[in-house]
């Protein structure tokens, strides 16, 4: 029957296409779970660290970059993919991507990049010497840098109000980070927990008076109803900040953000170590906010005025993107 | 193409041809188009998930509890279309969205990671055989035995009942048929099956996650139509055989434009170069004559 021959050659094409990756040259695999900038510049940040280490993509090194469209069984073909073709060293972009990467090898080296909590998601047991074959770095909100952008430009900074939704793993661990930071600096972290999003302008309005600053978390629920916030903030002068730089353009007055780029640098020059003959298990796994010293400021001028706070000009000097 | 490479196709192939028997079972018996799934397979995993790791419960029940859960879904779906008369299409959606939702609730959040705890393929742990092969061979034999339920009941008085209810639902409601009833405990299965393969791929994934169920559906249909269109199925036993079959080409189609980067294409071209290797498909079906009168423009009458 005709149409099994035509489709049967092509599905053969499948089982006989390979990707070309020659032989005498290292060989790198990408694999992101999808393209959005942090990503994109996360990629790029990598490919510029390997190649300061030497490792120029088509001269030392081939690299194999697989983009999984926000699809998670491409994903996991991805992941069993790379496993085939034994790459020197795997370097997955992503929570999701590492875990699909881990599941499928523990042998072949693997050095994330851009994963928010490689603890809770069960890459690696410690950031010490990791042991096994994972290794990577963490893009972790830098709430250091946080609260010191905050106290800067809250001088009477007393006690910040953090609202969340308390069904979320990820701003629990934000809150705790927070209160690791706050408490020797003798400032005090109040709680305002919104379960939905509809709770949040609540939230907000029970820390009026009780707060000189409002932090906003990377918190989904909370985080869509920012502009909400950020009215009662203009309303009543209390400062909003946020965890991300995008939220500032939304009304935010301030945050601090990481910069991706350089967060590939690190991880590509970890890539490079690994490639030289370095097991990642003897690795340190990296947070990456703790290693940069370049970080990205954002200033929102207008939200600024709207809710009373003046910015010293060794801020402005500093921000990399300010918003009038 | 690598050996691994391969079973990791026919592995996600497998736990697909339990999503397009679903999808055939909504689709094309119940007539009763159902975008549940979207739901229901990230649902599967994430009672599965949670279960393992929050409670510690053995892995086995854990991914049957899973299934339970979809069933429950797709009943819920069936229920608003059938009492509330809902638009089906309208139906599975707005269940879809709430579950959603659900599924952070029983994560606690996006992500819930599966490494490093016991799954229902630690039982093969033992037998010495490497888990690349043991994976595929353990899911194609899950998903045969399941093919081999699902058969045998729409033979049944109640499966029959069923295909009657979905071919003609008013002469299958003259003769007595509950069609209501049909769609509810149909729908349910179906989705049950899709939840029972999204937790099964949650565990060979390492995670059970928010997003996984986007593009399911498109998958599942893809699958069915592919399916049944290149293969025979004129019983119910070679159009369930054909689903499968056809998950299956849709992977490997997918393990194509991955690797067809020796054509200058890239990473985010592995969706368009999917839908036209699945679009070949279609064409070469009408006829294989109908496909060479596509390059010999003059022959046309």
């Amino acid at each position: 029957m005709e149409k099994f021959t035509t489709v049967g050659l092509a599905f053969a094409a499948t089982l006989l296409a390979t990707s070309a990756l020659a032989d005498d040259m290292k060989k790198v695999a990408i694999s992101t779970i999808v393209e959005v900038p942090a990503l994109v510049e996360t990629k790029d940040g990598i490919l510029k660290g390997l190649a300061e280490e030497g490792f120029e993509e088509g001269k030392t090194i081939t690299v194999d970059y697989q983009n999984a469209n926000g699809n998670m069984p491409t994903q996991q073909q991805i992941a069993k993919k790379f496993v085939g073709d034994n790459p020197d060293v795997i370097i997955p972009i992503t929570t999701p991507t590492s875990q699909a990467v881990i599941a499928a090898t523990d042998t072949i080296p693997i050095v994330f990049a851009t994963v928010t909590d490689p603890l809770k998601a069960k890459l690696i047991p410690q950031l010490e010497k990791p042991g096994g074959n994972v290794t990577g770095v963490s893009d972790a909100a830098p709430i250091t840098q946080q609260v010191d952008l905050i106290q800067e430009l809250v001088p009477n900074l007393k006690s910040i109000g953090f609202i969340y939704n308390p069904g979320l793993d990820n701003a629990l661990a934000t809150l705790d980070e927070l209160k690791k930071v706050t408490e020797p600096r003798g400032i005090a972290i109040v709680e305002s927990p919104a379960p939905t999003t509809n709770e949040v302008v609540l939230a907000v309005k029970k820390l009026i008076g009780k707060v000189e600053a409002v932090y906003v978390p990377n918190d989904t629920t909370v985080v869509a109803a920012l502009e909400a916030i950020v009215k009662v903030g203009d309303d009543v002068d209390l400062p909003i900040f946020a965890g991300e730089t995008g939220a500032v353009a939304r009304g935010a007055v301030a945050s601090v953000g990481l910069d991706y780029v350089e967060l590939g640098r690190i991880t590509g020059k970890m890539a490079a170590r690994v490639l030289k003959g370095e097991k990642p298990g003897d690795i340190d796994a990296v947070i990456a906010y703790e290693v940069l010293t370049n970080f990205k400021v954002a200033i929102n001028k207008k939200s600024a005025e709207a809710m009373g706070v003046a910015i010293p000009d060794a801020v402005l000097a500093r921000a990399t993107e300010v918003i009038e | 193409m690598s050996l691994y490479e391969l079973l990791g196709t026919l592995e996600t192939g497998f736990v697909f041809g339990l999503v397009a028997l679903g999808a055939y079972l909504t689709f094309r018996i119940l007539d009763f188009p159902d975008l549940t799934v979207e739901g229901s397979f990230p649902l599967g995993a994430a009672v599965c998930a949670a279960l393992i790791v929050t409670l510690g419960w053995n892995p086995w029940i854990a991914t049957g509890v899973g299934a339970v859960a979809g069933f429950v879904a797709g009943w819920c779906t069936a229920y608003l279309n059938v009492r509330f008369k809902i638009l089906h299409i309208l139906a599975g959606i707005l269940i879809a969205i709430s579950l959603y939702s659900i599924n952070l609730r029983i994560m606690s959040g996006p992500n819930k990671p599966l490494l490093g705890v016991e799954t229902v393929f630690d039982a093969f742990k033992g037998f010495g055989v490497a888990s690349y092969i043991v994976s595929p061979v353990f899911l194609g034999l899950v998903t045969l035995v399941v093919l081999a339920l699902v058969n045998l009941f729409l033979h049944t008085g109640w499966g029959m009942s069923m295909r009657a209810a979905g071919a003609n639902p008013a002469m299958a409601a003259a003769n007595g048929i509950n069609v209501g009833r049909m769609k509810l405990y149909g729908v349910g299965l179906a989705n049950a099956m899709t939840a029972l393969a999204g937790a099964l791929f949650a565990q060979i994934f390492g995670a059970a996650d928010a997003y996984m169920g986007i593009g399911v559906i498109i998958v599942g249909l893809a699958s069915v139509i592919v399916g049944t269109s290149l293969l025979p199925s004129r019983t119910i036993l070679q159009a369930l055989i054909a689903c499968i079959i056809g998950a299956i080409l849709y992977r490997l189609a997918v393990a194509l434009a991955l690797n067809a980067d020796f054509l200058g294409l890239r990473a985010s071209d592995v969706q368009m170069v999917t839908a036209g290797l699945v679009a070949l498909a279609l064409i070469a079906q009408h006829s294989g004559k109908g496909f060479r009168k596509l390059f010999k423009a003059g022959d046309r009458k």
